[in-house]
């Protein structure tokens, strides 16, 4: 052991010294990165749009843990109540036309309006359903930054803490609507996407149920009246 | 007790390098869409129709792949779950945490190894200062005081080593008991469970039974600790086949991402069917 621990310790003194110096050309690169970032920002204001995102999701939890909590004792009052956040709060039509993928494009729109009102049923209580094991955790919006790309929205990240548990990331998709408002295209909890997860699970019931939307809407529909 | 001073001069390098690592640079992405919002185009429903997916893996071998996935939901109902749900009504919280990051902590020497693999020296020398710390002063890892100290966790398994060298995942697999994984995850578990440094070890000592121990307690403790989200995941699918297949996936490309965010589009703001209005 003891004629192991002088090459030891100099792969580790050689490793500290790379460590180093990739650790200031990081430095560097960060600091410009930065006034790069700072100066758009002052272009187009979008530092209060992250702010005000911010906030969006920090009052959408304070309402959810409220509903979670309040309305413990009333199941069904809870679920309504949770629809309707749900409903105002989310973009809806953008969800349903994303987990549609490419099937929207041989329905026809009756078909794809029987999708619509059966999905909005539905949908809500995945989120409440899936939701609920959060209640009475604690709910910290940490940061939020633009989400790159060709896209407009807005990542909003935050925390769940719940004791005895390593804390759980949840991001939040989110943009400004022409009237002001914010609303949610995507959850994405430890990078798990709701609205990808939900349009996985839509094509492998149309694959193995007839290859059309109609079969969807029928077991949707099944399933909505369990 | 002679190598002592070495572990903890060795403790204090690694943490040497982890509090001398700067916080995350900002990505890339950040920098570039202020920019890309001027000549923004918009994005049309055959975008979003056509964006490419996180959650998809090709499954050719689904039928055999349902067939097992349904013996180890059978298996999970008559025996796996009725046990985690003994472990977790039964044993106080501080005992389940502790079990936790006990056998995490076990973990560690592989995530070193395969941290190490991908050129990640970084976090291999975190997750060796981890091991060392919370092997000593978290007493045989039952405490994790490296995480308290901010020595983060890095998830790094063989699986993700063959994608940081480039191998696609090829098609999707259920393991028997072991559950969802992909040729080259099935592929890098296998080798895991050979290189792992503690197992090594207990081969060497003639201590097998203890590898099947562990195993046994990470089956448990996991079923236990996502009981909640496995519950609700399943009352709520309609396929829940199809629901495990795209969480796996997405994981997977969560982890080979080491945390960043997708650059998967989803659904996008005002873009939607027209039947839907």
């Amino acid at each position: 052991m003891n004629s192991l621990k002088t090459p030891l310790f100099a792969l580790l003194l050689f490793f500290s010294f790379i460590n180093i110096s990739a650790a200031d050309a990081e430095k560097d690169s960060e600091s410009t990165g930065k006034t790069t970032v700072q100066e758009s920002k002052n272009d187009d204001g979008s530092s209060t749009e992250l702010k005000e995102a911010e906030q969006f999701i920090r009052e959408l939890g304070a309402d959810a843990i409220h509903v979670l909590t309040a309305k413990k004792d009333n199941p069904e009052e809870q679920k309504k109540e949770f629809e309707e956040i749900f409903i105002n709060h989310f973009a809806v039509k953008s969800i349903a036309t994303f987990v549609l993928g490419r099937y929207r494009r041989t329905a026809t729109t009756e078909e794809k309006k029987e999708f619509f009102d059966l999905f909005k049923k539905s949908i809500a209580d995945v989120y409440t359903e899936r939701f609920k094991n959060y209640e009475n955790e604690s709910f910290v919006v940490t940061h939020a930054r633009p989400a790159g790309g060709k896209s407009t929205l807005i990542r909003v990240y935050s925390e769940i803490k719940k004791p005895n548990s390593n804390p759980i990331e949840v991001e939040w998709k989110v943009f400004k609507k022409a009237d002001g408002k914010f609303c949610i295209t995507d959850v994405i909890v430890e990078g798990l996407s709701m609205s990808t997860t939900q349009r996985s699970e839509y094509s492998s019931i149309i694959e193995n149920n007839g290859g059309s939307v109609a079969d969807l809407n029928r077991i949707l529909k099944q399933r909505l009246a369990e | 007790m002679k190598y002592l001073t070495f572990f903890i001069l060795l403790a204090m390098l690694c943490l040497q390098f982890v509090y001398a690592k700067p916080t995350p640079p900002p990505s890339t992405v950040e920098s570039s869409i202020f920019n890309s919002s001027q000549e923004h185009h918009p994005i049309t429903a055959e975008d979003v129709e056509e964006s490419s997916e996180d959650g998809e893996i090709d499954d050719p071998l689904e039928p055999f792949n349902r067939l097992m996935f349904m013996i180890n939901d059978f298996a999970d109902t008559i025996v796996i779950n009725p046990l985690a749900m003994i472990y977790k009504t039964f044993l106080p919280d501080f005992v389940q945490t502790g079990v936790r990051n006990t056998l995490s902590n076990l973990m560690e020497p592989l995530r070193f190894i395969n941290s190490s693999l991908q050129g990640k020296i970084d976090d291999a020398f975190e997750t060796l200062g981890r091991f060392i710390i919370n092997s000593t002063l978290g007493i045989l890892g039952i405490f994790d005081v490296a995480s308290d100290l901010g020595l983060e966790k890095h998830e790094e398994d063989f699986g993700q080593t063959l994608a940081s060298w480039g191998f696609e995942s090829g098609p999707y697999l259920v393991l028997p008991i072991l559950g969802p994984s992909s040729l080259r995850d099935a592929l890098g578990q296998g080798v895991d469970t050979l290189g792992d440094p503690v197992n090594i070890v207990l081969r060497a000592k003639d201590k097998e039974n203890y590898m099947y121990i562990r195993w046994s307690a990470e089956v448990l403790s996991r079923r236990a600790y996502y009981s909640d989200e496995i519950d609700s995941l399943k009352e709520t699918s309609i396929d829940f086949y199809a629901t495990v297949r795209s969480l796996y996936a997405q994981r997977r490309a969560h982890l080979n991402r080491d945390g960043a965010p997708s650059t998967v589009e989803g659904p996008q703001p005002s873009v939607h069917d027209e039947a839907f209005n």
